[in-house]
């Protein structure tokens, strides 16, 4: 969204969105409300989350490349930089899953125990 | 194609130096309008002159409504047609945007439809950031957020409605600086579809200095958090929006803490090199961006902006945490409604 700062997490779910795109697609042709154009804006998605993917995997590669052959030599600071980042790639890769997991789990938990508002929705201008 | 009654509803607080190409740009349609509509809020400029010199409607309220939404309900009862469309006065449209925009309304359960938006003019860091940040959240976010069937912002430029249900949720609301996005979400917790069509092109004039731009997105931040606050329990049972919603002000924390403390934080204490941070995820928003760029034949102008989009990324997230930490935790709420332009 327009001026909204993060591409982090928000980056994440969208593509998981474009993932799960595929599976409700085919439930809904199960059910025969699918549609040619659908699928057409679907592929769409895909070739670019494809692209988007391909692209982060050259970045980290040659995030990891620069590190291990232009900078650790010089410095042991950088090999310790290095070592740090080795370590924490699996817990940044983990946490935004587990993060969108826990916000799923809690809104749906919270459609079961609030009611909807309906009457205190509707705006009054003034 | 199908003859509707569509009335246009510009507000216009001194708009003298936009608003005679606004009513062109909607004069040159290929779906005309039964009727235009200026509300000239009692501006000290003349754009009440013009517009009337240009043969539209012009309304005038009794006294300043404050707010672009008083504005714009202040119109909403002389309007006389079906359907009705909300444009800013700074605001001008491809010559079809009417035409498409009003398809969606062939299917009865939508109420609200929005198109595409793109910075008329794209000069300073302000504007190329904003042409970045809008090829980014239209060509990808959005569409995505449609295919889902709940496009997060009719967004306020630029939407259409039915009009007889924009009075049944009583007509844009001033109780949030985001009127746009207060009544989308209204239109989904009462069962209404929005839609997002992006071909529908609309060019608004973009802030152009920092001044500017900071009183919009002062408005902005404070009207998303308003808005989670007056919503999140409705919006809780309208799947997918709920999400959506959940992600962004999660982003929009996080996010800023991450820019404006964290990043700096390492770089000074542990290592500069923690300052490629901020580019870390500018090859995966350039993809969208450039893809975007290269389908509107603007590939050199996209490339050259993004820079920019890393630039206002950071202003964003200041005011977002200044509203957060405002509204939130001081529990001063955003009253005054003030211009970006």
């Amino acid at each position: 969204m327009a001026g909204l700062p993060g591409t982090g997490l928000g980056g994440i779910f969208y593509a998981l969105l474009i993932v799960w795109m595929a599976v409700r697609e085919i439930w809904l042709l199960v059910r025969k409300r699918s549609s040619q154009e659908r699928w057409r804006a679907i592929a769409t998605f895909w070739l670019i989350l494809a692209v988007i993917v391909a692209v982060l995997a050259g970045e980290f590669w040659f995030i990891q490349y620069a590190l291990q052959n232009w900078i650790s030599p010089v410095e042991a600071q950088n090999a310790y930089i290095y070592q740090y980042l080795q370590a924490v790639t699996p817990t940044l890769i983990v946490t935004p899953f587990l993060i969108l997991g826990t916000m799923l789990m809690l809104l749906h938990l919270a459609t079961w125990l609030l009611t909807p508002p309906i009457d205190s929705v509707t705006p009054s201008s003034s | 194609m199908i003859k509707r009654r569509i009335t246009a509803i510009i507000p216009a607080y001194n708009e003298a130096s936009s608003i005679a190409q606004t009513v062109e740009s909607l004069r040159a349609q290929t779906e005309p309008f039964s009727d235009i509509v200026v509300v000239d809020d009692c501006s000290t400029d003349d754009t009440a002159a013009i517009a009337e010199a240009l043969g539209v409607r012009v309304l005038r309220p009794p006294i300043n409504t404050g707010s672009k939404a008083g504005a714009q309900t202040f119109a909403l009862d002389f309007v006389r047609t079906e359907f009705c469309i909300a444009i800013d006065a700074d605001t001008q449209l491809a010559p079809d945007a009417v035409e498409k925009v009003m398809a969606s309304f062939d299917n009865q359960a939508v109420a609200a439809a929005c198109g595409f938006v793109l910075p008329r003019f794209v000069h300073s860091v302000w504007e190329r950031g904003r042409y970045a940040e809008y090829l980014f959240a239209f060509s990808f976010y959005k569409p995505i957020q449609e295919y889902f069937g709940k496009p997060m912002i009719s967004s306020g430029c630029f939407s259409a409605y039915r009009t007889d249900v924009l009075r049944r949720v009583g007509g844009w609301s001033n109780r949030t600086m985001a009127e746009d996005m207060d009544l989308t979400w209204t239109l989904y917790q009462h069962g209404y579809e929005v839609r997002f069509v992006p071909e529908a092109v609309c060019y608004p004039i973009e802030p152009h200095n920092l001044h500017f731009l900071a009183k919009q997105l002062k408005r902005w931040s404070h009207g998303f958090v308003q808005n989670v606050r007056t919503h999140w329990r409705g919006i809780i049972h309208v799947p997918y929006l709920r999400l959506m919603v959940a992600v962004g002000i999660w982003d929009a924390v996080i996010a800023s803490l991450a820019y404006l403390v964290v990043l700096p934080a390492l770089a000074l204490f542990v290592h500069p090199l923690f300052l490629l941070g901020y580019l870390i995820d500018l090859p995966a928003v350039a993809v969208p961006i450039l893809l975007a760029g290269i389908r509107r034949g603007e590939f050199l102008k996209a490339i050259l902006s993004l820079p920019c989009f890393l630039v206002i990324r950071l202003v964003n997230a200041a005011f977002m945490l200044r509203a957060v930490w405002s509204e939130f935790v001081l529990g001063k709420s955003l009253l005054v409604y003030e211009k970006g332009h």
